[in-house]
């Protein structure tokens, strides 16, 4: 089982919060739509790699991160619990961390983005704001979650390379 | 296998269960409103970071528009040199419109000072933009603790609309802009002849509404124009009073183009918005007006 130095994955997490909330949308002011999941994609890595118990609690703790640091339409706990449901989920597709690897990781990523950004849609709706537009989802959504499924072999290595030098440590 | 590792699954969907549960409960008690306190608490604590990474990215932006920007720079002179021997050209037109809209403020009773127009308003900066490109918005840096709440109308400095607060944070807030899909205002149109003086027509009523993310050529639509009405490019675009979202005779743009005239059961027109909604440092949020 890899694990991971808690301060590390504090770290990387505000960082990558910082990068998707703040820093992309200052950086890349005419493309804001494009910003990638940098959040989901460390959670979803980590509930590949890591043990159960660490990838859960990450996730709850990424989403309540991205929650405080975020505005938008959804209410705050959204990421917390959106977080939580598809590490639980993705901690059974990998029932042995060990062989989790790359090839597998970017399907999973795909297919989590786009139930993310999904769910996110569809609670803007529930909330009284009808954000289902077709060609909203042919614009950002689907773009985004090309763009999260491809930058996850990047982060999964990332990861995977943090949680390593944990574990030659011990 | 499954029956070793069951009592370890059982484990598993519970801790998921709890912090999903944990999650729910922090929407429920964010939708009360109970969390205010804590949210203004961590936003103390966060802000300056989420701030000094925005202008970070925005600073590296400028400075990478600024390294790579040589070339296109001499282009852009060239161009600019033509464009001002036209805008000189121009220049007496030009004068004449200022003027004239002048006239037509101060007819329209467009007052800029906000307190003229009787508005409680709230003074914000717009500190980012929506990042999930799910809606066009911006974020501001006022929010509950500021009187700040959901569905309040948002005008620029001029008093031209913008939007209005889709959510409202403790600290910060997402403005919808008129342009998102999500916003519609009642309207109604006036139009003005070359002397400044008002034509009478009979005022056109129709439903504004953003075409973001909703493949249109046009930033907003007004819909639900009578077949008939008298509507013409140019005519000015006001807020109505109806449904009592907006305050009423808020300055939103000028007409378009008529679109889909010919033998279609209602009329549409594209709304070109007054407020410059790509380049705002600050906005006013009304927070009441004089018929609540």
């Amino acid at each position: 089982m890899k694990a991971v130095n808690p301060y590390v994955a504090g770290g990387l997490l505000l960082v990558a919060a910082l990068l998707q909330t703040q820093f992309l949308p200052g950086l890349l002011p005419g493309v804001t739509q494009f910003v990638p999941d940098l959040v989901l994609l460390l959670v979803v890595a980590w509930a590949l790699l890591l043990e159960w118990r660490a990838g859960l609690l990450l996730a709850f703790g990424a989403g309540l991160l991205l929650d405080l640091l975020s505005v938008g339409l959804q209410p705050l706990g959204f990421n917390a619990l959106m977080f939580s449901l598809m590490a639980l989920v993705i901690s059974f597709l990998s029932q042995n961390p060990a062989n989790a690897s790359v090839i597998r990781a970017v399907p999973i990523m795909l297919v989590a983005a786009l139930f993310y950004r999904g769910v996110r849609l569809l609670t803007g709706r529930f909330i009284s704001y009808n954000n289902f537009q077709p060609a909203l989802i042919l614009q950002v959504v689907l773009p985004v979650v090309v763009i999260d499924a491809a930058l996850m072999f990047l982060v999964f290595g990332l990861v995977r390379v943090f949680s390593r030098r944990r574990k030659s440590r011990e | 296998m499954l029956r070793r590792n069951s009592p370890e699954i059982t484990r598993r969907i519970t801790l998921g269960l709890v912090l999903a549960g944990l999650g729910l409960a922090l929407i429920i008690l964010d939708l009360i409103g109970i969390l205010s306190p804590v949210e203004q608490v961590t936003s103390t604590v966060l802000t300056p970071l989420e701030r000094a990474s925005y202008q970070l990215g925005l600073n590296l932006s400028r400075f990478g528009d600024f390294l790579g920007d040589n070339e296109k720079l001499r282009q852009e002179n060239e161009k600019l040199r033509q464009d001002l021997r036209q805008a000189l050209d121009a220049q007496g037109r030009v004068a004449a419109l200022a003027n004239r809209v002048d006239q037509l403020e101060k007819q329209l009773d467009f007052r800029k000072n906000p307190d003229n127009r009787k508005f409680a308003v709230v003074n914000a900066d717009v500190v980012n933009r929506d990042a999930t490109g799910e809606n066009a918005g911006l974020i501001i840096n006022k929010g509950t603790s500021d009187g700040l709440d959901r569905g309040m109308p948002v005008v620029d400095a001029s008093g031209y609309l913008v939007g209005r607060i889709g959510r409202a944070g403790a600290k910060d807030s997402l403005v919808l802009l008129i342009t998102d899909s999500k916003i519609g205002v009642n309207v109604y149109t006036q139009r003005y002849g070359p002397d400044n003086k008002r034509i009478p027509i009979a005022a056109v009523d129709g439903t504004s509404t953003g075409q973001y993310g909703l493949k249109s050529d046009d930033a907003i639509r007004i819909g639900r124009i009578k077949p008939g009405s008298d509507i013409k490019p140019d005519d000015w675009v006001f807020t109505d009073s109806k449904g009592g979202t907006f305050p009423p005779n808020v300055l939103v743009g000028k007409v378009g183009r008529i679109i889909g005239q010919d033998g279609q059961p209602e009329i549409e027109a594209s709304l070109n918005p007054i407020a410059d909604l790509d380049h705002l440092p600050q906005v006013l949020v009304i927070t009441s007006w004089g018929s609540q």
